[in-house]
């Protein structure tokens, strides 16, 4: 039997042959031609620093328009809703006693739209 | 190791695809070499060979010119090597890949080239046991031949560890080899 030492010095230095080595070549250069025509380029550090505050910017612009635009404005819109409806749907009075029922109804709904604003107020005061 | 001219390099580093597939040729076989040892997988070194070009394509302005070529591209090859060795796992020498060594040991030829094949399986029963370094380090210094400082440079570990996991590997190698039956020097 050989010692070990003569058989790790016989593979010492041995090179094996690549198979389709020529296929491989090809397939590399094709890579390479294909992805990119030229070497990568290191992105310097300062442009990957503008990309990204850039994008901060953005997101925090469009939280500040959001935001802006949030409880407040939304709350006119409704109030806006509702007095339009009621404009839209107002009963005309034909008589003394369809008049007074006419007014009665408009002070609970007067009543009934302050206690739903101010709900509102509160829901939105909560956020 | 291998060398090139310095004209094909700064060629490489203007982006001549033609000066590239030059590298290719000239550096392949020993990249190939590099990975079928560390990996012992024909399909998987071809893989590692083309990633190595790829990358070397990609970030050739950092090379160093201070560096051999051939460092460098041992260094690309060596960590996708390394990253491949965690994906899997090894199979254990089969009864075929044993008589394959078993061939290439009682072969009284000094000059018995092996085939790539023949690689695969002697790694498998070799190198079964060690670790990634002591795998990366006994292939690049009793394998490809390569001296120390070079090792350094491609490994990033210093003298010491070289030396401890060199030695760790071929104690490994050597329990393996007795286990087969062969003598112990």
């Amino acid at each position: 039997m050989k010692k070990t030492e003569d058989i790790l010095e016989r593979l010492k230095g041995q090179m094996p042959q690549v198979p389709d080595g020529d296929l491989l070549t090809e397939n590399i250069m094709q890579a390479i031609t294909g992805a990119a025509a030229k070497p990568g380029r290191i992105v310097p550090l300062w442009l990957n620093v503008l990309r990204v505050v850039s994008s901060v910017a953005a997101v925090f612009l469009i939280a500040l328009l959001i935001g802006l635009k949030g409880p407040d404005a939304e709350l006119s819109e409704n109030v806006a809703l509702v007095d339009n409806a009621e404009q839209i749907y107002r009963p005309m009075a034909t008589d003394v006693n369809s008049a007074i029922r006419i007014m009665e109804t408009r002070s609970e709904k007067r009543k009934a739209r302050q206690i739903r604003q101010t709900q509102i107020k509160n829901l939105y005061a909560k956020f | 190791m291998m060398e090139i001219d310095s004209e094909i390099i700064e060629r490489c580093r203007r982006g001549e695809t033609g000066a590239f597939r030059a590298v290719v040729e000239s550096f392949q076989p020993m990249i190939y070499s590099l990975s079928v040892k560390m990996l012992a997988d024909e399909e998987e070194a071809k893989d590692i060979v083309q990633d190595t070009f790829i990358k070397a394509w990609q970030s050739f302005s950092s090379y160093d010119g201070r560096y051999s070529l051939s460092t460098w591209l041992y260094t690309i090859a060596s960590r996708l090597c390394i990253d491949r060795i965690r994906k899997q796992r090894f199979s254990e020498p089969m009864n075929d890949d044993i008589a394959v060594f078993e061939g290439y040991a009682s072969d009284s030829s000094p000059d018995r080239q092996l085939e790539s094949r023949e690689w695969v399986s002697i790694i498998k029963v070799l190198a079964q046991n060690l670790s990634k370094k002591q795998r990366l380090v006994f292939t690049l210094s009793q394998l490809e031949g390569l001296d120390t400082e070079e090792i350094i440079r491609i490994t990033g570990m210093d003298a010491t560890q070289i030396k401890s996991n060199l030695s760790l590997a071929k104690k490994s190698v050597r329990e393996q080899l007795i286990k087969l039956g062969y003598e112990k020097d």
